[in-house]
């Protein structure tokens, strides 16, 4: 189950994140955080539908600092979509139908 | 989308059985646990849960691991408990919070997992229990019936057919699914009427295979449930409190809808242009009718409970079944 979604740290960020060959969406949350433990089975749900095109990645922004200033996170849940680690854009739906609709847009 | 794997509940062993309820039995019967819709288990500053405390983890997949029962299903019961449980501080550190409801709904916490067999494999109970609120909220009787849009109960009547015929043991089409996911998003659940919102926003979520909803159902059933529950008190109010209602409504869902900038952040103010919604959301108005309010809930709370416990009974013989 968990390990659907990866979680990525600044130690690995480079390598799961910057480097991937496809795009990233990352889940930033934390685990205080009750509507971010609510969306994490809708993107256990999301991932396997684009396994072959998009990698999706968790990141808890209690524990990587420097990840949460990097992409300016002021409130949780959020979803950036990226690319090479940079911002492609940042997905506002919360059901798995509104977020492939969005993820449609994006990905071939 | 592929079954849930295959799993058996309490590793299919009597004792293991013995000795996970052993560690809820006593706290449940002293109240000492708070239902809740995520697993808490030494969370600070956060009450232990009944499932977190039968797997003394907050981790999903432990919980699985441990217990051989979904997560899913048992967050769901846990859901079909909390909007019956008022919960009060003992003041006590050392015991914690304690809660208090209805015999009828509080029993259910101990009732479904005595009902689970070891063994059994309950993969397959919360899409069935999904399959059966569907039918319920599709039925013309249903209390929230007038108030689903007619593009909506048209998404519903589609998803119920894929289902059925998943649960028959067809697949279908990838193709079948988009149509409906696409009527389900043109209907837009923003634009139905205030008490539909939340079946419109369930029927939009569950527009998928149901093998593969279990997880995302239970956050869009709470809500459905937490307004269906509502739409029963005004059973007991005025036409005025009625009509306040609704802007309290319709409220909630501008502040959920609101446009957000780049952090997040609602940006402006969603109720600028609700001043009725406005005013029932103000402090100064939830103070004056507080009393009034627990008036109402007291007066519907029986028929309230009747509506979980209808629900508790179908979720304990689909486990019974399973």
């Amino acid at each position: 189950m968990s390990e659907i979604i990866k979680a990525v740290n600044e130690a690995n960020f480079q390598k799961e994140v910057v480097e991937s060959t496809l795009p990233v969406l990352i889940d930033f949350w934390a685990p205080w955080c009750s509507p971010c433990r609510a969306l994490l089975p809708t993107l256990e749900a999301l991932a396997p539908l684009y396994a072959d095109s998009l990698k999706v990645v968790k990141i808890d922004i209690d524990d990587n600092p420097a990840l949460k200033a990097r992409y300016g996170i002021q409130s949780i849940p959020q979803l950036y979509l990226t690319n090479a680690g940079d911002q492609v854009a940042r997905l506002a739906g919360r059901t798995r139908t509104q977020l492939a609709a969005e993820l449609e847009e994006f990905l071939p | 989308m592929s079954a849930p794997a295959s799993l058996q509940a309490f590793g299919g062993d009597p004792a293991a059985k013995a000795r996970l309820l052993e560690r809820v039995r006593a706290p449940w019967i002293a109240r000492a646990l708070v239902p809740d819709v995520s697993l808490n288990w030494k969370r600070d500053g956060v009450p232990d849960s009944l499932s977190g405390t039968l797997a003394e983890t907050q981790d999903r997949a432990t919980f699985v691991e441990r217990t051989g029962i979904p997560v899913d299903l048992a967050l769901l019961c846990e859901t079909l408990i909390v909007p019956c449980v008022k919960k009060t501080d003992t003041g006590d550190d050392a015991t914690g919070p304690s809660i208090e409801g209805a015999e009828s709904v509080l029993s259910f916490g101990l009732e479904w997992l005595d009902a689970v067999q070891p063994g059994a494999e309950l993969g397959m109970v919360v899409p069935r229990f999904a399959r059966h609120c569907l039918e319920m909220l599709l039925r013309p009787d249903f209390a929230l019936a007038p108030h689903i849009s007619a593009d909506f109960r048209a998404v519903g009547l589609q998803i119920a057919a894929l289902w059925d015929r998943e649960l028959a043991g067809e697949t279908p089409a990838r193709d079948e699914w988009r149509r409906v996911r696409k009527a389900a998003l043109a209907a837009k659940a923003n634009e139905t009427p205030i008490w539909g919102y939340r079946i419109a926003t369930l029927l939009e979520a569950v527009a998928w295979p149901v093998h593969s909803i279990s997880g995302e159902f239970i956050s869009v059933f709470a809500t459905f449930l937490f307004t269906w529950l509502m739409f029963l008190e005004t059973a007991y109010m005025t036409e005025q409190e009625c009509r306040d209602r609704e802007h309290m409504l319709i409220g909630w869902r501008a502040m959920a809808i609101a446009p957000r900038d780049e952090a997040g952040n609602i940006d402006g103010d969603p109720l600028e242009f609700l001043p009725e919604s406005q005013r029932v959301m103000s402090m100064e108005y939830i103070t004056q009718t507080m009393e009034r309010t627990m008036a109402v809930r007291d007066a519907a709370r029986g028929q309230k409970e009747q509506a979980i416990r209808g629900l508790m009974d179908t979720m304990f013989r689909l486990i019974q079944g399973a």
